[in-house]
């Protein structure tokens, strides 16, 4: 019997468009172990603690009635971008130093509790909220730390972070009577990761489409205007001058991996290749650039790459290392106290 | 062909143990999420040259969600080109008998961790983005003979749009400057304050492997005012 070719079309595009959907469900819907997602809770909550707690060192410069930007001027410069009411802040509404303080704390408290794992559901959505309300408020001097922030905040209410390696876990533990169990898949888990790599997808590709249309990013010069900046650098990397070749090599390598970071970081070939130059970008603008926060952030976010099974197993080495190299010193010390002891009591013999 | 037999969620695979409604809820709006991740950068880049209508209809539809969760951004770093940067000098002078205070912003020695260096240093260039030139668009457009009026009456609106948003712009960066003076002002307890725009440059590739480095050189700072910098010869006692 042989169909019609209007019957073979709609047979492969029906077996097309399923195949879709069940790889669309097997990216978002497959669980995952809640890893990776807890070390970037860990890691991205101590980031967001810190980027918090250096306000707090001019809190009122920034903050206070009489500030670099008042809110009228924030108000005026969202008016101008066209931002909608929803670009809300609670800072808005207090002009108090000592309601201002108090809130800035709270805000510090509450980073704490996210990084610790402590009332991790509840954490995330405060901290989300919290660092919302910063970064709308401080319109003046926001930079790209602010949004890696923002993005790590924003996935990290989708998870049950503090599933695992949080105080949560521990008080868990402590309250049940059997050891717990290994902590469960969840579709959340996943969800946050599989959101936090197509948003960095996005970032590196309009950063690529960026520089494309700059000359010195194909002119091959424009590492050199990047190192020479004075007011950015923190390590002097200026002997590059005598190494143009060097200097191409890294523009160019920059451009290409940027552009192409969406493409070649899904493959498990090409995988490692894309996240070990992501660790010596991110790292060299965190070294050399004077931008440490930022380098470190946009690194924990790439952590989104890795597996909950390779955190794992990373996790536990360290553990284990960490608690050999205590036990080691424990009995060192116990020994030589008991020698010690020994001395002390033959010395009073 | 045999019809799917339906399994309990225990029994599915994996993947498909979440309700399907579930799963169509979450695909929706994920599906919503990552257009609103990718209208600004993408909005920013094609607005650029011009305007695209699909641009402007993707930013209308998520607007509101961009804002919300904080995502409108170009993520353009370092692009098109890494250029020069900028500081902020600046004079303070008392009534009360102390000497004047003359500092620059950011300022290394001053703004510790690097973190808080670096939103000094934001604050420098934002104002510098800011900035606006003190005369307005030339206008209006004169009428040529052979124009047809419909055609000139386009120029004219043209010219008065870009007059509302040459204001608009312009009475951001005095109301930014404004506030950066009057804090000074406060936080130092001064009578007047003095600021002016500096502009860091870079030497080109070629020339500091002719000369030698050197980023301190005076030659590489050009003052506002007194440089011709971006066309603005009031500035250096008021913008």
């Amino acid at each position: 019997m042989t169909h019609s070719p209007v019957a073979a079309i709609n047979v492969t595009a029906r077996k097309w468009l399923e195949d879709v959907w069940d790889t669309w469900n097997r990216f978002w819907f497959t669980p995952a172990q809640p890893h990776t997602i807890a070390v970037i809770r860990i890691l991205g909550g101590w980031m967001m603690f810190y980027t918090h707690f250096v306000w707090s060192l001019d809190l009122m410069s920034f903050l206070g009635p009489h500030c670099w930007t008042p809110v009228e001027m924030t108000h005026k410069i969202h008016a101008q971008i066209e931002s909608s009411w929803t670009a809300w802040s609670y800072l808005y509404y207090v002009q108090s130093p000592a309601l201002i303080w108090l809130l800035h704390i709270l805000g510090l408290v509450v980073f704490a509790m996210l990084t610790m794992g402590l009332f991790s559901r509840a954490s995330s959505v405060l901290a989300f909220l919290i660092t919302m309300s910063y970064c709308h408020r401080l319109t003046g001097s926001w930079f790209g730390l602010d949004q890696v922030n923002a993005l790590i905040s924003l996935y990290l209410m989708f998870a049950p972070c503090g599933a695992v390696y949080s105080v949560d876990r521990w008080l868990l533990g402590r309250r049940s009577a059997k050891k717990l169990p290994a902590p469960e898949s969840s579709v959340g888990s996943n969800l946050a990761m599989r959101l936090i790599q197509l948003h960095l997808c996005i970032i590196y590709l309009f950063g690529g489409i960026s520089k494309m249309t700059g000359d010195s990013w194909w002119n091959g010069s424009a590492v050199w205007y990047a190192v020479a900046n004075l007011e950015y650098q923190s390590l002097d990397m200026t002997w590059l001058v005598h190494f143009p070749w060097v200097i191409a090599l890294l523009t160019h390598v920059t451009v290409f991996w940027e552009t192409f970071y969406c493409a070649l970081v899904w493959p498990r070939l090409t995988r490692p290749i894309t996240l070990i130059l992501a660790v010596g970008v991110h790292g060299g603008i965190a070294l050399f650039m004077g931008m440490i926060t930022f380098g470190v952030a946009m690194i924990i976010a790439n952590l989104a790459f890795v597996s909950p099974r390779t955190v794992r197993n990373v996790v536990d080495w360290t553990t284990q290392k960490v608690r050999g190299a205590g036990q080691g010193s424990a009995e060192g010390r116990s020994t030589s106290s008991k020698v010690g002891s020994r001395q002390t009591s033959s010395t009073a013999e | 062909m045999s019809a799917k037999k339906k399994l309990p969620p225990e029994e599915a695979a994996p993947h498909l143990r979440l309700p399907l409604k579930w799963r169509v809820v979450i695909t929706v709006f994920v599906a919503f999420h990552l257009l609103a991740v990718f209208t600004p950068p993408f909005s920013l880049r094609v607005n650029r040259l011009g305007f695209s209508p699909v641009a402007q209809t993707m930013l209308s539809a998520t607007r509101w969600y961009i804002d919300f969760g904080y995502l409108n951004h170009g993520y353009a770093f370092f692009a098109p080109d890494p250029g020069p940067s900028h500081l902020v000098h600046y004079k303070l002078e008392f009534e009360d008998g102390r000497k004047p205070i003359e500092r620059t912003f950011p300022d290394l020695k001053r703004h510790f961790p690097r973190l808080l260096y670096h939103r000094h240093f934001m604050l420098a260039e934002q104002l510098n983005d800011s900035f606006t030139v003190p005369q307005p668009p030339a206008g209006p457009p004169p009428r040529r003979e052979g124009v047809p009026e419909s055609e000139w009456k386009v120029l004219v609106q043209q010219w008065e749009a870009d007059k509302r948003n040459w204001k608009e712009a312009r009475d951001i960066y005095l109301a930014r400057w404004k506030n950066y003076e009057q804090h000074l002002l406060h936080h130092y307890g001064a009578s007047k304050v003095t600021m002016q725009r500096i502009e860091h440059r870079i030497p080109f590739l070629d020339v500091a492997q002719r000369r030698g480095v050197d980023l301190h050189a005076e030659d590489l700072y050009w003052y506002a005012g007194r440089d011709d910098f971006y066309r603005d010869p009031t500035e250096g006692s008021e913008p």
